[in-house]
């Protein structure tokens, strides 16, 4: 019965193993978004990083859009501002919840929330 | 004849006119007995009581006054005096404003300077009282009484006399040899007299040459008849030759006699006519001069020497007419006497009156008295003899009247006014009141006339204001409450017009701190101009978020918040960039803060150039520098809504 049941288990691990894998970026302790997207988000387009930070307020939310939170990097304590989908499944961040971000850039170098893990 | 006239200026007050020189102010003289003789003969001094009683018993309008106009002569009589014509004030001031000549005709200002010029001459001139000045006053009353009879003897002992008196008499500066002037007229009198004397003789030596020469004519003509009846007798005779030769010789030296006879009897005629003209012309000539002792003289001579003859005076009927008017009157030596002997009297009674009134205080009146006197009688004793020191105080209200003059000539009140009290402290007659209210007058009419201008200024009417103006001006030129006025208007027009200006240059200059600085001159200045006073209350509004916002900031970057303070700077800023204190407050305060200034800055360069992300990133540095940033924290969720709108 437990032999029987083993390889199911083990598929359901490995699932959440690949479900759960960082991704590049997200790997490190810390972000490793530069200093440099400040001044020049756009510049970073197309990039991906991952970010430790703790959501620090919504700064607006439009239905079937999604909502732009104000989050803060814990390294540096930098504010940055994260775009969420709508269609983002299972978040649902609170004030203070600290989290690890993988984020993309996109064309007007808004940083799009891709994956998350809370940390 | 005229010009002596004129020099006869006489004042012409009513009081003189009617004869009645306030005789009855004066104490009466004891001295009222006199003997007919000396009533008679008038003395220089006043103490000839007797000619006072032919001064009171002289009909009105005496001769001496010319028959001069009496109306409106009182002193200060204004009668309708309207405020803006002091002419009659001036007038009636004038002590010599009333002076007529002998035929009532006003004098004119030249003749009046030269009367007030000899009046004040007299004023200040020491009186004639030394030893010389009263031994020639007493002989020509001596003279005077010498042919009137004094001393007995016969007429010609008297007249004799009195001619050997007239050359003691020259001889005394004073006498100006009037004396010498009649002493010649007897003494030609008396040359012509032997030589009238001596053609008599000759008349009657050629009475009889010339009846001796007619006989011859006689004889000649019988003896040519007899002559001529012979021949007729026979009839061949021849007639004989005519005597007619003889005849002419004598006609001839008849023709002489008859034509010398003739001439003799011509001249002395004539030389009487002559000389009682002269004599004549010289009583009058002495009349008209006012020297009336020698006029009375010569008066005297001339009826001992034209005894028996016609007093009247010839030649004269200018004078009659001037003295007497239409009255059909005989002008002889005598009347000369009266007139002459009233204005001794009256010379003596008006000195004797200046005397009396300027003891009182009466100084109007003295004044008026004492220039009757020295007018009709300059040269009499009373006259020169009246004492210096009275002299001087009618001097000196005669000047202070001059100065009340001026003032009331040129409208200068106050002036007036201090006059009039000064005036009025020592002359008790003055009569003030229509001075005072002249003066009264003056200003009512003068202020009145700045309320007019005042309510036209109210009303923008500047001809009403300018009329207004030039009435309160002549009432009363020097009315402080005028220049008050002025001051008033000239400031609050060029305040209103300089205000104006420079509103309008700063507006146009933005220069709104200009006139925030300023802001009180235009808020007056601009009170009534409903266009700029819209703008100024904008500026205003303007300026005070402003002033506000410096005052915030100031107190923040004292408590070292200088982000806070820059920040509301910069808000400001955004709206009114053109405040100069606000820049230099700026950019204080942009060094300050620079890092935030620098991430605000950064944020709205990306916002212009449609980065909102850009803008965002930034807006969100400057709130992690400044968290309490409002406009950091306003422009993160406008930016953040707006992001979220232009995502499909």
């Amino acid at each position: 019965m437990i032999a029987a049941a083993f390889p199911v288990i083990a598929v359901a691990i490995v699932a959440l193993i690949i479900a759960f894998k960082p991704s590049k970026g997200m790997s490190g302790s810390g972000s490793d978004l530069p200093d440099r997207y400040f001044d020049a988000p756009k510049s970073f387009a197309g990039n991906s990083y991952s970010i430790n930070a703790s959501v620090d307020s919504q700064l607006a939310y439009k239905g079937g859009v999604g909502r732009i939170l104000l989050v803060q990097v814990s390294e540096n304590g930098a504010l940055l501002p994260l775009f969420v989908q709508e269609d983002t499944k299972n978040f649902n961040p609170m004030t203070g919840q600290k989290y690890r971000f993988a984020v993309k850039i996109d064309g007007e170098g808004k940083l799009v929330l891709s994956n998350f893990r809370k940390m | 004849m005229k010009k002596l006239f004129i020099l006869s200026i006489i004042l012409a007050v009513p009081a003189f006119a009617d004869g009645n020189i306030e005789t009855g102010s004066v104490p009466a003289n004891p001295a009222g007995e006199k003997t007919p003789q000396q009533a008679a003969v008038p003395q220089p001094e006043a103490t000839n009581a007797a000619a006072k009683e032919t001064s009171k018993a002289k009909p009105s309008g005496s001769p001496l006054a010319g028959g001069a106009p009496s109306a409106g002569m009182m002193p200060l009589n204004l009668n309708s005096l309207g405020a803006g014509d002091s002419n009659a004030i001036i007038s009636l001031l004038s002590t010599q404003g009333n002076l007529t000549d002998a035929m009532g005709q006003k004098a004119d200002e030249a003749q009046v300077r030269i009367v007030k010029g000899r009046f004040e001459k007299y004023l200040n001139a020491q009186p004639a009282t030394s030893a010389e000045d009263l031994a020639y006053n007493d002989l020509l009353v001596e003279i005077s009484q010498r042919l009137a009879g004094k001393g007995g003897g016969s007429d010609d002992e008297r007249v004799t006399d009195a001619w050997r008196m007239l050359f003691k008499a020259e001889g005394y500066s004073m006498d100006d040899q009037l004396c010498r002037t009649i002493a010649d007229k007897v003494i030609n009198f008396w040359q012509t007299t032997r030589k009238i004397s001596r053609l008599a003789l000759q008349n009657e030596y050629l009475e009889k040459e010339r009846k001796r020469r007619e006989s011859d004519i006689r004889s000649i003509n019988s003896a040519d008849r007899q002559d001529f009846i012979a021949m007729m007798r026979g009839k061949d005779a021849t007639p004989p030759p005519s005597r007619e030769y003889e005849l002419d010789p004598v006609k001839k030296r008849l023709e002489e006699t008859e034509s010398k006879l003739k001439e003799n009897k011509s001249y002395e005629a004539s030389s009487r006519i002559n000389q009682k003209l002269d004599f004549q012309s010289l009583i009058l000539q002495f009349f008209i001069q006012r020297r009336y002792y020698h006029s009375m003289i010569a008066n005297d001579f001339y009826r001992y020497i034209f005894s028996a003859e016609d007093g009247k005076l010839d030649g004269a009927d200018q004078l009659k007419q001037q003295m007497f008017g239409g009255i059909d009157i005989k002008l002889t030596t005598s009347t000369i006497d009266a007139l002459c002997k009233e204005a001794i009297n009256d010379t003596a009674n008006g000195v004797q009156a200046a005397d009396y009134l300027i003891s009182k205080g009466e100084y109007h009146s003295a004044t008026q008295r004492l220039m009757e006197a020295f007018f009709i009688g300059e040269h009499l004793a009373p006259i020169k003899t009246f004492p210096l020191e009275r002299k001087r105080e009618i001097l000196k209200y005669i000047r202070d009247t001059d100065k009340l003059i001026n003032a009331v000539k040129v409208k200068h009140v106050e002036r007036a006014e201090e006059i009039l009290k000064e005036i009025q402290e020592y002359a008790t007659d003055f009569d003030s009141g229509q001075i005072e209210a002249f003066i009264q007058t003056s200003k009512q009419l003068s202020n009145l006339a700045l309320q007019k201008a005042l309510v036209a200024a109210q009303t923008g009417n500047q001809a009403g204001v300018e009329t207004a103006l030039q009435e309160a001006v002549e009432f009363w030129p020097t009315n402080p409450k005028i220049q008050e006025f002025l001051s008033t208007m000239i400031g609050k027009v060029d305040l209103k017009d300089v205000a104006t200006t420079d509103f309008d240059r700063l507006f146009a200059q933005k220069d709104f701190r200009g006139i925030f600085n300023d802001r009180f001159r235009f808020a007056a200045a601009l009170a009534m101009d409903k266009s700029r006073s819209d703008q100024f209350m904008e500026i205003m509004k303007r300026m005070e978020t402003i002033e506000t916002s410096i005052g915030q900031a100031k107190e923040l970057s004292r408590l070292k918040n200088n982000f806070a303070a820059w920040e509301i700077i910069e808000k400001v800023y955004q709206m009114y960039p053109e405040d100069q204190e606000l820049n230099r407050m700026r950019s204080d305060l942009t060094l300050r803060a620079s890092n935030f200034a620098a991430a605000i800055s950064k944020a709205e360069e990306s916002l212009q150039n449609g980065d909102k992300w850009e803008a965002l990133l930034g807006f969100i540095r400057a709130k992690q520098i400044y968290p309490m940033s409002s406009f950091a924290n306003d422009k993160i969720a406008g930016l953040a809504e707006e992001i979220l709108q232009n995502c499909n």
